[in-house]
């Protein structure tokens, strides 16, 4: 689990999980981390929801997930298919507190705003055509890095995936040095002009 | 900015749930690629894949990115171990993220009061300062920093808490109070600015408190309204009674929308009851006739139900009498955990095979806890049971 960097150093989530049916006290606080790490992970994409709503929909799907957990009614063995398990039921959880917070409001794409102005999405129709351009015309692995980075994967996974999926073995220190650099690249050529540099 | 590289992200992702190409990567297929489970020959075939189709790789670094944060790595790691530093990285990238629009609106107390903090410390200087003391003016400095933090804080927990939805009223007068002070900030009256904020901030910390009550009640409220469906569940409808139960419901109903909950949770109560006097008598488990499978294995499945509703653990072991001390333990932990719990078997297919049977159908689960959230959990069940000397038993839940 963790996967592919560190793979074989230890357990998997299954076995996680079967500790915990097997009531080992420490399996299960183990699995509090684990879950309260993935819920924030998870949950932080929701920003129209307050922290308290995040809070409740990360107890929501934590009763939930422990009686599946319990019920042992996961189907899923393999650590992505039970990340993914456990992302969808915080998802819904997400969505269920919006719902029930905001009777009859409709639900915005990913609870992140109310959906920009017609203005704005016009803007913002005209940077995202420019910059999906600009990162279609980068190769392959500047591609993968910057997605990567976006999406906050650590850069050792993403160094490791380089090598396993590309073949290509680079530093870590030159995944992130490159991802500066490609994201500054977007930013100033696609976006308002700013910089980090 | 960076808003606006993730929304970048986000398109990509809106995209692939909308249906990709007929080439695209399965969800398994990317949760395999992602945790290290995939066979060499598919790796190369994702990693192809991934070169040219954006919305994929981004499901994909999702997916990863979600294994690393919950890497029993990262968990040693928050837990104070030795170890790079994974997880504080992903936890500041996280606080970066832009707040919801409320919790900003809050945050500009926090910009007010470097405006204010910066007036008064001119203010005191230019008009006073030959005349005081300096510890004077630091303590009088501190003073407005320490009331416009609680300003701020105050704010931050209150509408946090669900005050604009909870405690409107309350809230609206702090946020008047507050809109006061910094008028009279503006006009440099910092004394009667000092006096309106500490008003403001007694306010906010009143809304906070009144939101939490509100939540408690309205948790109460809940759980009042799940009890009643299940007794609504159970009662005949074709009764006078049962027609005064609706109309309780509606009551309640009619309460919570108003976000009187105490009052709603009254009227459910009693409608609880009106649906309790009508409802058939909870049947005990006589034994049934011998040799209807059927009906005897109905009874162990209503035995099941009760012993779970009642926390009879004896019952339990009774109509499980295969479960190991472990599972027992289990039974009995969730027993005390929980204030109540409602099972609702709707058996849909019994087949029996000699002294074996499985009966199948769906249950809804209602568990209330003592702490925490009430939860609903509907899904489909099949039971094993075997027949041993005692009559049938539950063997496995699934």
């Amino acid at each position: 689990m963790g996967g592919v960097v560190a793979a074989g150093t230890h357990p998997p989530l299954g076995t996680l999980l079967e500790r915990c049916r097997g009531q080992e006290e420490a399996a299960w606080d183990e699995f509090h981390g684990w879950f309260r790490r993935l819920a924030a992970g998870v949950l932080s994409r929701f920003q129209n929801l307050s922290p308290v709503e995040r809070e409740e929909a990360e107890d929501s799907a934590r009763v939930a997930v422990a009686l599946e957990v319990s019920g042992d009614r996961i189907t899923g063995t393999t650590d992505g298919a039970i990340v993914s398990f456990v992302r969808t039921v915080l998802t819904n959880a997400a969505r269920d507190v919006w719902r029930r917070r905001r009777p009859g409001t409709p639900l915005p794409p990913l609870l992140r705003d109310e959906g920009p102005s017609p203005a704005e999405r016009a803007r913002f129709q005209v940077q995202l055509e420019c910059a999906e351009t600009l990162v279609r015309s980068w190769s392959a692995e500047n591609r993968f890095i910057f997605v990567m980075k976006l999406e906050r994967a650590a850069t050792a996974s993403i160094k490791a995936d380089l090598e396993r999926l590309f073949g290509s073995f680079v530093s870590a220190r030159t995944v992130d040095v490159r991802f500066f650099r490609l994201r500054n690249e977007v930013r100033r050529r696609c976006l308002d002009g700013a910089s980090d540099e | 900015m960076s808003d606006d590289l993730e929304r970048l992200v986000e398109e990509f992702e809106r995209r692939r749930a909308q249906g990709g190409t007929p080439e695209c990567l399965s969800d398994p297929a990317l949760e395999a690629l992602a945790d290290g489970s995939s066979p060499a020959a598919a790796v190369a075939a994702a990693g192809k894949h991934l070169a040219t189709c954006l919305e994929c790789l981004q499901a994909y670094a999702t997916l990863r990115s979600l294994l690393d944060v919950a890497s029993p790595e990262a968990t040693r790691m928050a837990a104070g171990a030795p170890g790079v530093d994974r997880w504080p990285r992903h936890l500041a990238a996280w606080l970066r993220r832009p707040l919801s629009p409320k919790l900003a609106a809050g945050w500009t107390v926090a910009g007010a009061t470097a405006a204010v903090l910066l007036a008064w410390t001119i203010t005191t200087h230019v008009n006073r300062g030959t005349e005081r003391r300096p510890t004077a003016v630091h303590d009088d400095r501190q003073e407005m920093e320490r009331v416009l933090t609680a300003v701020a804080k105050g704010r931050a927990e209150a509408v946090g808490g669900g005050a604009d939805r909870l405690a409107t009223d309350v809230l609206e007068r702090a946020k008047a109070k507050e809109a006061e002070a910094e008028g009279l900030a503006a006009q440099q009256r910092l004394a009667a600015a000092m006096a309106a904020y500490r008003d403001a901030a007694e306010r906010y910390a009143e809304a906070a408190r009144r939101a939490g009550v509100a939540r408690q009640t309205r948790a109460e409220a809940d759980q009042a309204r799940i009890r009643m469906r299940v007794e609504k569940g159970r009662a005949r409808p074709d009764t006078s009674l049962f027609k005064g139960g609706l109309a309780a419901e509606q009551q309640g109903d009619s309460a919570y929308q108003r976000l009187a909950f105490k009052e709603a949770a009254g009227h459910y109560q009693a409608a609880q009851d009106l649906f309790a006097k009508v409802a058939p008598p909870s049947p005990m488990p006589p034994r049934p006739p011998e040799g209807d499978s059927q009906n005897e294995i109905r009874a162990v499945l209503d035995a099941y139900k009760r012993a779970i509703e009642t926390k009879d653990v004896a019952l339990f072991q009774r109509v499980r009498p295969s479960l190991s001390d472990a599972e027992l333990r289990r039974v009995r932990a969730s027993f005390e955990q929980s204030q109540y719990q409602t099972v609702e078997l709707r058996v849909e297919t019994i087949e029996v095979s000699g002294d074996e049977a499985r009966a199948g159908g769906r249950r809804l689960d209602v568990f209330v806890p003592k702490e925490g959230r009430t939860v609903h959990n509907e899904a489909p069940f099949v039971f094993t049971l075997e027949r041993g000397p005692g009559g049938w038993g539950i063997v496995a839940v699934n």
